[in-house]
């Protein structure tokens, strides 16, 4: 109803005014400064103080007046910068009653210096109002009321709104009040009307009025609430923090002045910038209560703050049930003396252990004194196969069985032939076919034997899905002949630290993505260049280690095929990493404790079952090996 | 390190005003933290957060699960659903992020994409034509949850590997869906490696899964 342009200025002073009642609501609702004693404090915060101790005690005698609960919630945030620039700081000293004195307070120095003149106050903060008047501020009694339309605003974005026309101290007391937040300053009236012109023109600058935008919303006015205490506080969201590690957040962009109001238990400190930070936190979300002065006015701010747990405090480990069908032990150790060393261990992983299922690899170490043979298998049961963990059983044990009955009955007859024609042709030879035949014979058995057990357990033999990797060796004239054979990942190789050779003896069966790989079945063996190029042959004078392994290690220690077959990957594997925590030599009484610690070792994302199988041969002193100079 | 990429398309059409997107809001904070509970998922699960109404918009783009600070998801008063809008950039942006297998390259594990929409493609043509893109990227497992009455199971079949139905689309369905859902992947980071024998876990009664 109100045309602005025919109303002479201004009544923005009111709104000045009945900002600055609203601030000192706000000031007294939140009480004095705990332990502040003026010490350090610039003289406006004193004053500040002074003015907030005043309005604690008054609060504490004072019968009822201003009424209590309705101050809190109620008070337009906005208010608070809506003052004059030049406007002298009463601070509470110039107040002519307690109730003015009320109205002078301004809790922020930043505000401070926009505060309005002690002579411009209105007051209407003890006048009872009913509720609703939100757009309207000087309580003159006389006159007319006249609802403004005032622009729209967001409680996000603040804007300065032009001043009130024509309005100066126009209230009446039967003008609705916002809310009845307003109450109870009779000896103030009197300033609401006619303010000096000076005052005025000072208080309506634009930069100075940001409080029509906040006054609370009323039918037919359009101005937006945005309150100190009940306007919803703004979301804001720190950088996530890590659990027990120490947390900087930069300064919270586009707030000045910030306080911390409640730091939820996270123990984070608000610093002098702005910047929040904490020398450790508990894992958790959390949210943080603060205020900051944003475009003048002060605001409620809620920071959103995840705390992310460490990993390591997340691995659990709840053993396997030992009881029911198919059990398997959490972890396994052997060693075996032959003409070579072996040993192997095997360890569920951290995946396993949080969840208490089983350990799906497995190994079996054999030594036949009477052929010489040494044998390693290693397997790893898919992880979706419910019963993959007695398959990879199955498999190694079959197949290291019928290995030491096959490599005697297909290679021993031709060794020494076999060793010098390979000794000669050189290295990239094709393989021997008794030795083809012995290995994929086993393959094949281990293969046939899951199906065999498929059928015992009456499910079907994708249960029992398995990797499955073969490492041979025996001794042929001082000579080591040395024999592999996989099927998926996983892997086998032959290291020589004298010589600076890393020797891949394996067909990688990784997949385009992780994970995907093949499984011992007869199908696979059966495949078009299923099987011959599966297996490896190498002679050699000496070695220092041969060794059979699951991905559960290759995949953290040497991440893909190629690391895989990289020397001095595997320099840093034995050289700098197994040997330094485990000394492989049969008279190590303490190996089984530094084998099975050092396969705990920590890899982010490698958490699978682990199963590790060495070879090293026997006679070379284990201090040479370790400095990698084998005879 | 092998990653698991885990793509998250969130239908923000109009029709999801209220206290719909607010659920969702809620719904993803609910898998983001449960996810980072699971230490598995915790040090693997990068993810990414795609919304459709009139226009694709990438809101969370691709990041380590520790680092995702989740933004509010808000809707527009009203308009389509161009979810095949929505799959074009999510083609675009695996086919980048996507570390296949190498001789000298880790793979990633084999991708994850939810699919939740309350309506039908707006842009079928579109929609039909990216499916089959989609399918080609090599995703481990494609779930599409259809939310409220009129989503349309149909549609999703086309891609999704699985289909769930939410008949309610409140804080509750979409808590228990966003829980399903973490779940889903936390299961998936570790038992990939048999192709179409992973099986999903057992989703809450809330949720109904069609097929």
């Amino acid at each position: 109803m109100t045309d602005e342009t025919t109303i002479p200025d201004p009544c923005a002073a009111a709104f000045s005014v009945l900002a600055f009642i609203l601030k000192a609501q706000g000031l007294k609702a939140e009480g004095p400064l705990d332990g502040a004693d003026g010490q350090g404090l610039t003289p406006e915060e004193q004053e500040e103080q002074l003015v907030r101790a005043y309005l604690h005690r008054r609060e504490q005698t004072r019968t009822p007046g201003w009424p209590e609960g309705a101050a809190e919630p109620d008070i337009p945030a906005g208010h608070a910068a809506q003052d004059t620039p030049d406007g002298p700081a009463p601070g509470g000293k110039d107040a002519h009653t307690p109730d003015t004195a009320e109205t002078g307070a301004d809790p922020d120095p930043e505000d401070r210096e926009a505060a309005p003149p002690p002579t411009a106050m209105p007051g209407p903060a003890d006048m009872p109002e009913p509720p609703g008047a939100g757009t309207q501020a000087g309580p003159v009694p006389s006159a007319a009321p006249e609802p403004v339309s005032l622009p729209d605003a967001q409680a996000k974005t603040p804007r300065t709104a032009p001043p009130l026309k024509g309005h100066a101290g126009q209230d009446t007391p039967d003008d609705p009040a916002p809310d009845g937040t307003d109450a109870h300053a009779p000896d103030t009236a009197e300033t609401g009307a006619n303010p000096d012109p000076k005052d005025m023109e000072a208080v309506c600058a634009p930069t100075a009025v940001a409080g029509p935008a906040d006054i609370p919303e009323r039918p037919g006015t359009g101005p937006q609430a945005t309150t100190l205490r009940s306007a919803p506080p703004e979301p804001v969201s720190l950088p996530n923090a890590r659990a027990k590690t120490p947390y900087a957040a930069p300064p919270l962009k586009g707030y000045s002045s910030l306080r911390m109001h409640n730091d939820n238990g996270t123990g984070l400190v608000l610093g002098a910038d702005g910047s929040l930070s904490a020398e450790s936190m508990q894992a958790g979300e959390y949210t943080i209560d603060l205020s900051g002065l944003k475009d003048g006015r002060r605001v409620s701010v809620r920071a959103r703050l995840s705390v992310i747990p460490r990993p390591k405090d997340l691995w659990i480990s709840i053993p396997s049930d030992q009881n029911a069908p198919l059990a398997k032990p959490d972890e396994a150790f052997e060693q075996v003396e032959g003409e070579a060393f072996l040993v192997a261990a095997s360890t569920r992983g951290r995946s396993h252990a949080r969840e208490g299922t089983y350990r799906d690899d497995h190994f079996a170490l054999s030594y036949d004194a009477g052929s010489g043979w040494h044998v390693m298998v290693v397997a790893d049961g898919a992880g979706s196969a419910p019963a993959s963990r007695e398959g990879s059983r199955v498999a190694c044990e079959t197949a290291c069985r019928a290995l030491q009955t096959l490599l005697p009955e297909e290679v021993d007859p031709v060794a020494q032939a076999l060793v010098q024609d390979m000794a000669d042709s050189g290295p990239g030879n094709n393989v021997p076919a008794p030795v083809v035949s012995s290995l994929m014979r086993a393959a094949r058995t281990a293969a046939q034997e899951l199906e065999a057990c498929a059928q015992k357990l009456a499910c079907p033999v994708a249960h029992l899905s398995t990797t499955l990797a073969i490492a041979a060796a025996r001794k042929v004239n001082r000579r080591w002949l040395l024999l592999s054979f996989s099927v998926g990942d996983g892997g086998i190789g032959l290291w020589d630290g004298a010589a600076g050779a890393a020797v891949l003896m394996c067909r990688p069966d990784s997949g385009e993505f992780a994970g995907q790989t093949r499984f011992l079945t007869l199908g696979e063996l059966d495949r078009p260049h299923g099987g011959k190029s599966r297996v490896f042959a190498e002679i050699r004078d000496s070695f220092t280690a041969f060794m059979a392994m699951t991905d559960g290690i290759t995949d953290p220690k040497f991440e893909t095929d190629a690391a895989f077959a990289n020397p001095a990957r595997w320099r840093t594997f034995w050289e700098d990493d197994l040997t330094k925590a485990v000394t492989f030599a049969p008279d190590n009484a303490a190996i089984r404790e530094q084998f099975l610690e050092w396969m705990e070792f920590w890899s982010r994302g490698n958490h699978d079952d682990r199963t590790l199988a060495v070879m090293v041969p026997k006679e070379p002193a284990p201090a040479t090996e370790r400095t990698g100079e084998s005879p | 390190m092998r990653r698991l990429l885990v793509y998250v398309l969130l239908d923000t059409s109009g029709s999801m005003q209220g206290e719909p997107i607010e659920a969702v809001n809620a719904g993803m904070e609910t898998l983001v933290g449960a996810l980072r509970q699971d230490p598995y998922a915790l040090e693997t699960v990068h993810l990414t957060v795609i919304t459709f109404d009139a226009d694709a918009r990438t809101v969370v783009p691709l990041a380590p699960l520790e680092d995702i600070v989740l933004p509010r998801i808000t809707t527009p008063r009203s308009g389509p659903t161009h979810l095949g809008l929505a799959l074009e950039m999510l083609g675009r942006q695996a086919r980048q992020d996507i570390v296949k297998g190498t001789d000298s390259v880790k793979g990633d594990w084999a991708p994850f994409l939810f699919v939740m929409t309350d309506g039908k493609p707006s842009d079928i043509g579109l929609y039909n034509a990216q499916c089959a893109e989609i399918r080609k990227l090599g995703f481990a497992q494609i779930i599409g949850c259809a939310a409220g009455p009129k989503a349309r199971e149909e549609d999703l079949r086309q891609i999704c590997d699985s289909v769930v139905r939410l008949d309610t689309m409140d804080t509750a369905a979409f808590g228990k869906l966003f829980q399903w859902v973490s779940a889903v992947i936390a299961h998936g980071s570790k038992s990939q490696g048999i192709a179409g024998a992973a099986e999903l876990p057992a989703p809450p009664p809330e949720i109904n899964v069609v097929f």
